[in-house]
């Protein structure tokens, strides 16, 4: 043999017989290394393989299937021992072979027994049930001839259930051949049989049970139709006899089947309590069930559960169902109150939320627990913001003397850079530049908004969306729906006024909370103490402003993509409008001391234009803060403009107007400061930058005069150019009252000027003018007593070489300048010259004519720089003159004229040169 | 050779023994422990197990057939059936409980009334759960003097720890071939001379 092991061999079937279905377990030997080895197990010939779990080598456990024989073996095959046998068999029962009287080892399934008495008919007689071989020993039918037999024994019979029974005939019959010592086993046979029947007559009756219930019936019947023929009366004795009998026999019988009946009872209600256990086990391990799959979350089966159990026992009348009923209801109930405390549980899913409502719903349970839930919701989000708020005062008060200090460092030095050309750069890299440093450096409140409103964005959807789905009914499941419709109905509106009233609120405490952060000038002194807090060190910057009106507007964005609707929201856009209105506000205030701060730069580095880099920065620094407020200044959809109340607009307005005061005003504190003053400054300041060095030699070599002169210059540039470029950007900006800032500052700017200027040609013309009167009468000079003239005198020539020397100042610094400040020193030169003349009382020929050669003089150098004023003022001066009365003077005047001119001819070009090119322009 | 080990099983003596007692006393631990080395931890009441097998008994190659049979009350009606066809009983009861221990006496009167018409029946009186010393309700002297009274042989066993086990199944295996050896003298007296002619008949012959 091939095999490695022994064939399988079965030594134990437990139980030995039983009807089909029956759980076996088989023991013995070899049954296999394994689930896997064992591939064929038949009991009476019915492969039960399908059925049969493998437990170890020695013992199966299956179940007995429809066998086609009664008895059989059990073979177990398996794929290293392949088939087995058995030395036990296995015994198959047909249950409904059994009848109410037998004994069975097995339940008998109730349905299949069947009461002897409705067959009866059907049945034998008693007596041919005894065995066909009353002797108990093999029949040998004789050869003889049954007439001869009929002669023998006359009026004889040889079936031992006639009357007429011979035995004789009946052993010639059947055992004429047999041995005597058989027929004495049979004799002994006999004598056991008869003691069987002595055994207990209760036996007896059980075999012929249905012959003892067919005489019953008979003699019932009889007693019926006895009555019925009325023959009670007059026969009473008989029927009387008659009837005890019946009952005597009916005592008998009831005696002999107590103990049967009894057992039969008992048997009969344990069937019935074990059916009604099988029946309604589903009731009676519901409460068990039920704890298992609430632990185990089933709460779908649970559900299931007790709504079959009460759409079947709900009504019960049955004690047992009744109080099995109640320890579900109250499971029930517990599970009622456990998913609404889960469904109130903050936070949670919507998905979650959902789930639960339509749990509780198909639980009936009382109340509207989606709308407790949509409270509780609500309730959370608003402790939510309230908790947020708290941590971030708390952290601020913590780790205040830290954080202050850092702050306090780093918000100037944050200013500055912002006001200087990086922020540019850093205004572009703001919003995506939220690394850690960013939210370390960003101020709490302004992280504080940001986490607000991150937090109501993230809660607030799930808490509209569950209203929603309130609304329309899609919480409750269709069946639970309509026994809901009618009180939801009834609440619908209150609920969708209470609803409102919830979102307002919390859009009224994230309002309230932002506003008692950035705006808390804007609420009252009680909502201050709530909703606000905060320790107010500084303002935040126009920046951080900026960055949480994105964050607002954000905010803002996503809630109306909710669909909820805009008179809700309204809060958010007022509070959208102020912080706008609050930003620019700050920025422009900023500005103004960024700008106030400019005059500390001023390097007076001069272009070819005659200008430094102040205004130029000024208007960058305009320009900048512009684009800052660009976004806050765009109108989102749904925005109102934020110059639409007027008292904004005036604000803006002045602002603007102070910002460009402010600058006017650092133009002359520059003008009008002292050297040592600026230079101090700007030596502290730049002497590290080694680039910056040579400028600085520069500045020490710049006059006050001249410095006056830059200023002017850039008064002019900023009067053509800069101011008209603001206005554009205001104007590009939406800004209102531009006329009114425009022309403010105009004013102001031309009054500056006019200032600067006059105080210029003060310090520039009275040292000439004032040297004119000295050097005409120097050297004692008489205008009636002077020599024929020989040329123009020193003192013109000097007051000549002074003009030019400022000539040259402002044009070092300012071309365009020049014409101005020579026209109004030529009148203020003119004017001195025309009343010094005036003044002479009397000219000698020769004087005259000196005083006219000079006058000529000095009127045709600055021919270039008159203007009406020293045109009539040299008129005068000359009217002042006698006149000349000969050829010859005209000619000699002519004469030195030329001279001078030619003399001076080096000198002079400067104010043609200059002149020609300056007026062309 | 499958086949021609069957039929060695088939002609091998068979012992028919029955396992009698209350419920739970441990006829089917018992048996198992006899039939698999195995004790059973968990109670599962029996109804009717057939265990058979080949054993040695005294050098000689048997085959025991064990009936376990249900000791519940349940089942009391259709013991006389399996009481008609053992050859020899084991009456069991547990040293822990009593009752168990009166219940032999009823047990006994059954058995002595299906097989009426055989003079001695072979029967150990078993006491099981030995190794339960410490909650024993049956005294050791009272089992033995009712089994003296009856005139059968008393042993203790457990079938937790297999003690005696072997010893009661091999001594009632060893009582029943006793009997079976009597009856055929009995029975066959003048047959058995008659076989011993034929036999000696056949011997010559070969």
């Amino acid at each position: 043999m091939s095999r490695s092991r022994q064939p399988p061999l079965v030594t134990g079937i437990s139980p030995n017989e039983g009807i089909s279905w029956t759980k076996v377990t088989i023991r013995g030997e070899n049954l296999g290394t394994g689930p896997t080895d064992l591939i064929g197990l038949t009991i009476c010939g019915h492969n039960c393989l399908l059925t049969a779990e493998w437990m170890s080598a020695s013992k199966i456990v299956c179940r007995v299937g429809q066998a086609k024989n009664d008895k059989g073996d059990i073979i177990v095959t398996t794929k290293s021992g392949g088939r087995g046998t058995s030395t036990v068999s296995f015994k198959l029962l047909k249950p409904e072979r059994i009848g109410i009287l037998d004994q069975s080892a097995v339940w008998v399934d109730e349905m299949n027994y069947y009461d002897m008495r409705t067959d009866r008919n059907k049945g034998i007689p008693p007596l041919s049930l005894r065995p066909a071989n009353p002797l108990g020993i093999e029949i040998e039918k004789s050869k003889f001839p049954q007439k001869d037999l009929e002669k023998l024994f006359h009026g004889m019979s040889g079936d031992f259930t006639s009357e007429n029974f011979s035995a004789a005939w009946y052993l010639i019959e059947n055992h004429s051949t047999t041995s005597f010592d058989q027929l004495k086993m049979a004799v002994s046979n006999l004598k056991k049989q008869a003691n069987k029947k002595n055994e207990g007559s209760l036996a007896y009756v059980k075999g012929g049970l249905s012959t003892f219930f067919e005489a019953q019936d008979a003699l019932s019947a009889i007693h019926q139709k006895l009555e019925a023929d009325g023959t009670e009366k007059v026969e009473g004795s008989m029927t009387q006899k008659l009837e005890n009998v019946l009952n005597r026999a009916s005592n008998t019988a009831d005696t002999l089947f107590q103990e049967v009946l009894g057992r039969k009872d008992k048997a009969d209600s344990t069937r019935n309590a074990l059916n009604v256990l099988q029946r309604f086990k589903f009731l009676f391990n519901l409460p068990l069930n039920i704890e298992r799959n609430i632990q185990k979350g089933d709460y779908d089966v649970v559900i299931n559960d007790y709504e079959k159990a009460k759409s079947l026992f709900g009504k019960t009348e049955v004690q047992v169902f009744k109080k099995y009923y109640a320890e579900v209801e109250t499971r029930i109930e517990d599970l009622r109150e456990l998913l609404l405390d889960k469904l109130l549980e903050t936070p949670s899913t919507l998905h979650d939320q959902k789930r639960y409502i339509r749990y509780l719903s198909d639980l009936h349970a009382d109340g509207d627990p989606s709308w407790q839930c949509i409270g509780a919701q609500h309730k959370w989000i608003l402790q939510l913001m309230h908790s947020c708020k708290e941590s971030y005062v708390k952290d601020l008060k913590g780790n205040a003397t830290p954080m202050m200090e850092l702050e306090n460092d780093l918000r100037p030095s944050a200013l500055a850079h912002l006001s200087q050309t990086a922020s540019l750069k850093r205004a572009s890299s703001f919003q995506s530049a939220r690394d850690d440093t960013w939210r370390y450096k960003a101020p709490h409140r302004v992280a504080f908004v940001e986490k607000l409103t991150k937090l109501v964005l993230s809660q607030l959807p799930n808490f509209w969306k569950l209203w929603i789905s309130y609304v329309n009914g899609s919480l409750f499941s269709e069946t639970a729906e309509k026994s809901g419709q009618m009180e939801r109905s009834k609440n619908a509106r209150q609920r969708q006024h209470d609803f409102k009233k919830m979102i307002q609120e919390v859009m009224y405490s994230l309002v309230k909370l932002i506003r008692g952060a950035l705006l808390p000038f804007s609420l009252k002194e009680g909502e201050l103490r709530q909703y606000g807090g905060w320790e107010m060190k500084s303002e935040l910057s126009g920046q951080w402003l900026t960055h949480v009106i994105q964050t607002v507007r954000l905010t803002y964005e996503s809630l109306t993509a909710l669909e909820i609707p805009n008179d809700l929201l309204q809060n958010i856009q007022d509070l959208i409008l102020d912080l706008r209105v609050r930003c620019i506000m700050i920025t422009l205030q900023h500005t103004a001391e960024d700008i106030k701060r400019l005059a500390e730069k001023e390097d007076w580095i001069v272009d070819n234009e005659g200008l430094t880099s102040l205004p130029s920065q000024f208007e960058q620094c305009i320009v900048h803060s512009l684009q800052s407020l660009r976004g806050v200044l765009e109108c989102k959809p749904g925005e109102a403009s934020v110059f639409q109340q007027p008292k904004t607009q005036e604000e803006v307005c002045h602002l603007s107007i102070s910002i460009m005061q402010v600058f006017i005003y650092c133009l002359e504190q520059l003008s009008t400061k002292p050297d040592g003053d600026i230079d101090t400054t700007h030596l502290s300041v730049d002497v590290s930058s080694p680039d910056l060095f040579g400028s600085i030699h520069e500045d020490l070599s710049l006059s006050s005069e001249q410095r006056l002169l830059i200023v002017l210059s850039n008064c002019c540039y900023l009067e053509r150019h800069t101011f008209l470029n603001i206005a554009e950007h205001f104007e590009k900006h939406n800004f209102q009252g531009i006329e009114k800032i425009t022309q403010v500052s105009m004013t102001s700017l031309k009054e500056l000027d006019q200032r600067l200027f006059e105080n210029y040609i003060e310090l520039k013309a009275d040292p000439i003018v004032g040297s004119l009167e000295p050097g005409i009468y120097a050297g004692y000079f008489d205008w009636k007593d002077c020599l024929t003239p020989t040329g123009v005198r020193n003192y013109l020539k000097e007051a000549l070489v002074n003009i030019i020397a400022v000539h040259a100042e402002v044009f070092t610094i300012s071309k365009e300048l020049v014409p101005r400040v020579l026209s109004k020193i030529v009148e203020a030169v003119s004017e001195e010259l025309s009343r010094l003349m005036q003044c002479v009382s009397s000219f000698s020929k020769n004087g005259a004519l000196q005083a006219r050669l000079e006058i000529c003089a000095l009127r045709d150098t600055v021919a270039v720089y008159l203007t009406p004023e020293s045109k009539s003022s040299f008129k005068q001066a000359l009217e002042a003159l006698p006149q000349l009365s000969s050829g010859a003077d005209k000619k000699l005047l002519e004469e030195l004229l030329n001279k001078f001119k030619s003399r001076m001819h080096l000198q002079l070009t400067c104010f043609q040169a200059s002149a020609s090119p300056m007026l062309k322009t | 050779m499958a086949a021609n080990k069957n039929k060695n099983q088939s002609s091998l003596v068979l012992h028919k023994v029955i396992m009698v007692g209350s419920g739970g006393v441990g006829k089917s631990a018992l048996t198992l422990q006899f039939m698999y080395d195995e004790f059973v931890e968990d109670y599962e009441p029996t109804k009717a197990d057939s265990y058979r097998k080949k054993v040695v008994l005294d050098g000689e190659e048997v085959q025991i057939d064990i009936l376990d049979t249900a000791g519940q009350e349940d089942y009391a009606a259709i013991r006389d059936n399996y009481f008609r066809s053992g050859e020899g009983f084991l009456l069991v009861f547990s040293i822990t409980e009593h009752e168990s221990f009166t219940a032999t006496a009823e047990f006994r009167e059954q058995i002595l009334r299906v097989k009426a018409e055989e003079d001695k029946i072979p029967l150990l009186v078993v006491g099981n759960k030995s190794d339960l010393e410490e909650r024993r309700q049956v005294p050791i002297e009272e089992a033995r003097s009712k089994a003296e009274e009856w005139g059968v042989q008393y042993v203790e066993t457990s079938a937790k720890t297999r003690a005696n086990v072997d010893k009661v199944f091999f001594d009632l295996m060893r009582e029943i071939r006793a009997k079976k050896m009597s009856e055929n003298k009995d029975k066959n007296g003048k047959k058995s001379s008659k076989n011993k002619k034929s036999f000696k008949e056949r011997c010559c012959l070969l």
